[in-house]
């Protein structure tokens, strides 16, 4: 299978573009919520990410 | 979450997640210090997480440094980059070093000090970040989205979205003049702009 590079770079972009979207729906979640609400839902990503002996 | 640009101080009522923990167990060592980089757009709710937190520390001589080292000891930390405080002092001159909880080498600490204009900048402006009975200093507001876009221009597109997650979410309260005055210091203004344009607001509105 032949590799399409501009095919590729197009997908990426438009990858970094939703995720560039996407924070901006989550800032906004975060200004309009309240911190204990938001910040549960973060630790959930950020404490997955800690070493288990932590 | 408040911020108040004229007190240079943020009041956050969040959840402590363990990363934020072990950031406020190091600083709390610490007689004068900042956080910037990553970790400032993940304390204010930033989704993603890390392995070191950047900190800038004053300059410091070997009994200064000295010192540290033993607090840093005592109070069950470790440099994962040697264990002698000598050759950790050489180290840190030219290089930033890094300090984790003993045997467990991430998260760390990245320590690192102030040299260049834009780290004595953050250090000076700190602002204060108060979460329940514990406070830690972060780099200006400003600083760290003209930093971050800085940053990005090595092609780290995780750069631009710490930027603009402070971006958003500070928007009205960030000093634009301040902040464009550093964009131009940085030569950032692509960056800057990429940062702002709007994608689509594919998802959905918040009431």
């Amino acid at each position: 299978m032949e590799t399409n590079t501009e095919e590729l770079n197009e997908e990426i972009d438009k990858n970094f573009q939703d995720r560039l979207d996407f924070i901006k729906f989550w800032a906004k979640y975060v200004k309009t919520h309240p911190d204990k609400e938001w910040s549960k839902q973060q630790n959930v990503v950020i404490d997955s990410q800690m070493p288990k002996r932590f | 979450m408040i911020y108040n640009p004229t007190k240079k101080e943020i009041i956050l009522n969040r959840e402590l997640s363990k990363l934020d923990k072990f950031v406020i167990d190091f600083c709390n060592l610490l007689d004068d210090y900042v956080l910037v980089s990553g970790y400032v757009s993940i304390i204010f709710g930033r989704s993603r997480g890390t392995e070191d937190v950047d900190l800038l520390i004053p300059e410091m001589n070997s009994e200064e440094f000295k010192k540290l080292w033993k607090k840093v000891y005592e109070n069950g930390f470790e440099c994962v980059n040697t264990e002698n405080p000598k050759e950790a002092f050489v180290l840190f001159k030219e290089h930033n070093i890094r300090f984790s909880r003993k045997g467990v080498s991430v998260p760390n600490m990245e320590f690192k000090m102030v040299k260049k204009w834009f780290d004595e900048y953050s250090l000076k402006d700190k602002i204060s970040v108060k979460i329940g009975n514990e406070n830690l200093f972060v780099s200006p507001l400003e600083m760290q989205i003209a930093y971050k876009l800085n940053l990005s221009k090595q092609g780290n597109r995780k750069d631009l979205e710490d930027a603009k997650h402070i971006y958003e979410l500070f928007g009205e309260k960030i000093n634009k003049d301040e902040l464009n005055r550093l964009i131009e210091e940085f030569g950032v203004k692509r960056e800057f702009e990429i940062m702002r344009k709007d994608y689509g607001n594919k998802y959905r509105r918040i009431k």
